[in-house]
């Protein structure tokens, strides 16, 4: 079933067409949420928001438009809703790095770029950070992105190429070469 | 390709690569190619290069929870549950209104029901007790309550009481002055048997201060639409020759 099909499913009332929707979805839904959220928890729950609302005002979605910007940008929303909430909390910050465990050996392993990666993303802004994992990790486009984070298009290729420029700086400096 | 282009080029391998486009091996060349010839810019290639195989290699996204589905389903299934009992409830304000009406409605039949007990307490004694008795009980299917199924009922009780003690004198009195003024040529004269009060004949001039004193006890002898209405309480309708010109109740009042 294709997504305005799925969209017509849902809005005819099928009571399987909810669980596709979350299944389709839920991949790239708690990903872009964990990446923003950066804490399982706050991911899971902002995921979970973000479906309910989707599914409540199916019924005003235009099928004509693509469906997984429409979640996106509703996951996002969440995303930075829950993210004022925990800033007025006191230690708001604490959380987030507690919440990041890393299982890997403490000294940097030259053969792991994987890790020395992650590393590298730990030190970007958050902006920069967020944009180069939803494009790089997740797959979404340019288009997708700006939609979500409700910046220019314009603006998601300037930190994108922030990014990867401190990144590749990063990794040179700490001695990672292939 | 000039140095100026050539992170914009690292930019768009990378782009290429994410997208898995054929065209990531042209810019490739095209990028190798120059850092061959530019010592400024090798360097910046090498970077890129590990940067690309880094993220070649990093790509391992989170995995939602396997309970994720069910947390987004439950309150969904909920809150189809809540739109069905409340199949106008597109949102809150309809919700609220109805509340609203429900309440106005109790609160306005409780009050009638105080009302009719307060005019039933007022009432005269022998005539309140036997019409409430005698009212019928209206079932009330709309408000299940019983308070207010019996507040109801006493204001209904309470309001055929008091249409009764109002008008029963003045049905009284206008047919005494009715069938004085119908049936005798001479009208200063009333029949015995008509006076509800004392035996033998009574002046016209007695019944007529009769009904003053009705009117300034509060009755209304009977108006046009009074006789209208209790019409039924004279018999059988008299032969139209019968009734004399002049007999008019507001006159007899003014009298």
């Amino acid at each position: 079933m294709d997504d305005p099909a799925l969209v017509e499913s849902l809005r005819a009332g099928d009571p399987q067409a909810p669980g596709l929707l979350v299944d389709r979805y839920q991949g790239i839904v708690f990903g872009l949420c964990y990446r923003m959220m950066g804490h399982r928890q706050d991911a899971e729950d902002a995921a979970q928001e973000a479906f309910v609302r989707a599914l409540r005002s199916i019924a005003g979605f235009d099928p004509r438009r693509p469906l997984r910007p429409w979640l996106l940008e509703i996951a996002a929303n969440r995303c930075r809703t829950a993210l004022a909430r925990r800033a007025r909390r006191p230690c708001a910050g604490s959380s987030t790095i507690e919440d990041r465990p890393d299982p890997r050996p403490p000294l940097a392993d030259p053969d792991d770029l994987a890790g020395e990666l992650e590393r590298g993303l730990a030190a970007l802004r958050s902006e920069y950070r967020l944009v180069f994992t939803l494009f790089h990790e997740q797959n979404l486009s340019y288009e997708e992105i700006a939609l979500a984070l409700s910046r220019p298009v314009g603006t998601i290729k300037t930190w994108l190429h922030r990014a990867r420029a401190q990144l590749a700086d990063d990794l040179s400096r700490r001695g990672v070469h292939c | 390709m000039n140095c100026r282009d050539f992170p914009r080029e690292a930019d768009a391998l990378l782009d290429a690569d994410a997208a898995a486009s054929p065209s990531a091996i042209a810019i490739e060349a095209r990028l190798i190619a120059h850092a061959e010839n530019c010592p400024a810019c090798r360097p910046i290639l090498a970077r890129y290069q590990t940067l690309r195989r880094a993220v070649g290699v990093w790509k391992n996204p989170p995995t939602p929870p396997a309970s994720l589905i069910d947390r987004v389903l439950a309150p969904s299934r909920d809150f189809e549950r809540a739109t069905r009992t409340l199949p106008v409830a597109r949102g809150g304000s309809s919700h609220r209104t109805r509340t609203r009406l429900v309440a106005g409605l109790a609160a306005g039949l409780l009050l009638m029901g105080m009302t009719a007990a307060l005019l039933n307490r007022r009432s005269p004694p022998g005539t309140s007790t036997s019409t409430s008795s005698a009212a019928p009980e209206i079932p009330s299917p709309a408000t299940p309550a019983p308070e207010l199924d019996r507040a109801l009922a006493d204001a209904t009780s309470a309001t055929i009481a008091l249409a009764r003690s109002a008008s029963e004198p003045a049905v009284r009195v206008g047919r005494e002055f009715l069938v004085v003024v119908e049936t005798s040529e001479d009208s200063s004269i009333v029949p015995t048997s008509l006076d509800p009060i004392g035996a033998g004949t009574v002046e016209a001039s007695e019944v007529l201060q009769r009904v003053g004193n009705e009117v300034a006890a509060g009755v209304r002898p009977l108006s046009k639409s009074a006789r209208h209405a209790f019409g039924f309480l004279l018999g059988a309708p008299r032969p139209a020759g019968l009734r004399p010109a002049g007999s008019n109740t507001n006159g007899a009042r003014n009298g």
